[in-house]
């Protein structure tokens, strides 16, 4: 009988980083995500080399052109380049979207592990938790910007501030269930402490979980920023964002519709590409909800 | 099928419906501002703006007693819904 283990030596060693990036460039509607999602993030990265006349420069000759070669994407109300308020817009969206992302991260990762893994201060954390669940997102967001005052860093803030205790109950959910695996078991009697333990057996397998949440929640937050800055709450004017492009376009929406309509387009490939994007990554990293083909 | 079926489908959807009902009061912020319509959402926009901190205060701390409410109801109609529940 042939030993399996000689078996498997002989075949090209593939990692595990590997296999689930071969998975996720074989998922469709993956790559369509990313493709879409890429197009907002190069766009925005790029923004200083693909615009050339300044977001905030008034013209009022231009004033409400629509779309045309000399416009890509037409002219609002002061004339000002809607192509390049559009791509400022989504810098400043994508960089708001990273940093929650970020804070997300660090922050959700380090109460939900700490509440999973330690049940004397499960309580405490999860009860403020819950009250901080109970406001709805957009209308905490709301309140703490009411009470910073309306910027790009107190945006952040306030996003990061509703979205950490949902990061956090799920990977909170993620350790409790690890906790009690048998391995988990075998490291404490092994004498492993409980940073040992939460760094390197229980945080790598609660992963998948919130790589996939984080995906989403990059899409909530690209959603609420615009909410924000559409009600005035966001970055200040003249800085150009989705809401407030869209904000200002309102009341020109039946003659100019392109000024409402491109930032509105933008954000809605940006979430749906997020979305698509997530929804590969549930399929590749949480095979159990997996749909059945 | 009315008898067995939907009443069993019945669970899922009211805890839908609190989360539907969080949804619909932080959406009517946006709706309302957008068409002009008198509602707590223009309100708690027109305070924010206004730094008029005490309305903001009790407009959410209001909004966010109706959610409650509404959830414990949701949860209370579990047991109405499902025997089961009652027990448990």
């Amino acid at each position: 009988m042939v030993d399996p283990v000689i078996d498997d030596a002989d075949a090209p060693r593939r990692s595990p980083l590997r296999v689930t990036l071969g998975l996720l460039f074989h998922h469709r509607l993956f790559v369509m995500g990313l493709c879409l999602f890429g197009i907002i993030v190069v766009a925005g990265t790029l923004a200083p080399l693909i615009t050339t006349v300044d977001p905030t420069r008034l013209a009022m000759r231009f004033k409400f052109r629509p779309p045309s070669a000399d416009f890509i994407f037409g002219t609002d109300n002061f004339g000002r380049s809607l192509w390049s308020r559009v791509i400022w817009g989504a810098q400043l969206s994508m960089l708001i979207g990273g940093c929650v992302v970020i804070l997300n991260a660090i922050f959700g990762t380090l109460i939900g592990a700490l509440a999973g893994y330690f049940p004397k201060i499960d309580n405490i954390l999860m009860r403020i938790n819950d009250a901080l669940m109970a406001f709805p997102a957009i209308l905490l967001a709301i309140a703490i910007t009411a009470v910073l005052g309306p910027s790009t860093f107190n945006v952040i803030l306030a996003l990061a501030i509703v979205y950490i205790p949902r990061t956090a109950r799920i990977v909170r959910a993620s350790v409790i269930v690890l906790r009690e695996m048998e391995y988990v078991q075998a490291a404490i009697a092994a004498g492993a402490g409980h940073w040992r333990i939460l760094r390197h057996h229980i945080l790598p397998n609660a992963m998948a979980p919130l790589i996939v949440q984080l995906s989403f929640l990059f899409a909530y937050a690209v959603l609420s920023e615009a909410t924000l800055s559409f009600l005035g709450l966001g970055a200040v004017p003249p800085t150009p964002t989705w809401g407030n492009i869209m904000a200002e376009g309102r009341q020109y929406m039946t003659d100019s519709y392109w000024i409402i309509t491109i930032p509105g387009v933008a954000l809605m490939i940006t979430v749906l590409g997020l979305n698509l994007l997530g929804d590969g990554l549930r399929d590749v990293l949480d095979p159990r909800l997996r749909i059945q083909q | 099928m009315i008898k067995h079926a939907l009443a069993n489908a019945l669970i899922p959807i009211t805890t839908v419906i609190g989360i539907v009902v969080s949804l619909l009061i932080s959406g009517s912020v946006v709706t309302e501002t957008l068409f002009s319509i008198p509602g707590v959402g223009q309100l708690l926009t027109q305070a924010v703006l206004n730094r008029d901190y005490p309305l903001v205060q009790g407009g959410l701390l209001m909004i966010t007693a109706i959610l409650v409410l509404v959830n414990v109801l949701v949860d209370v109609s579990y047991a109405l819904l499902d025997p089961r529940v009652r027990h448990g």
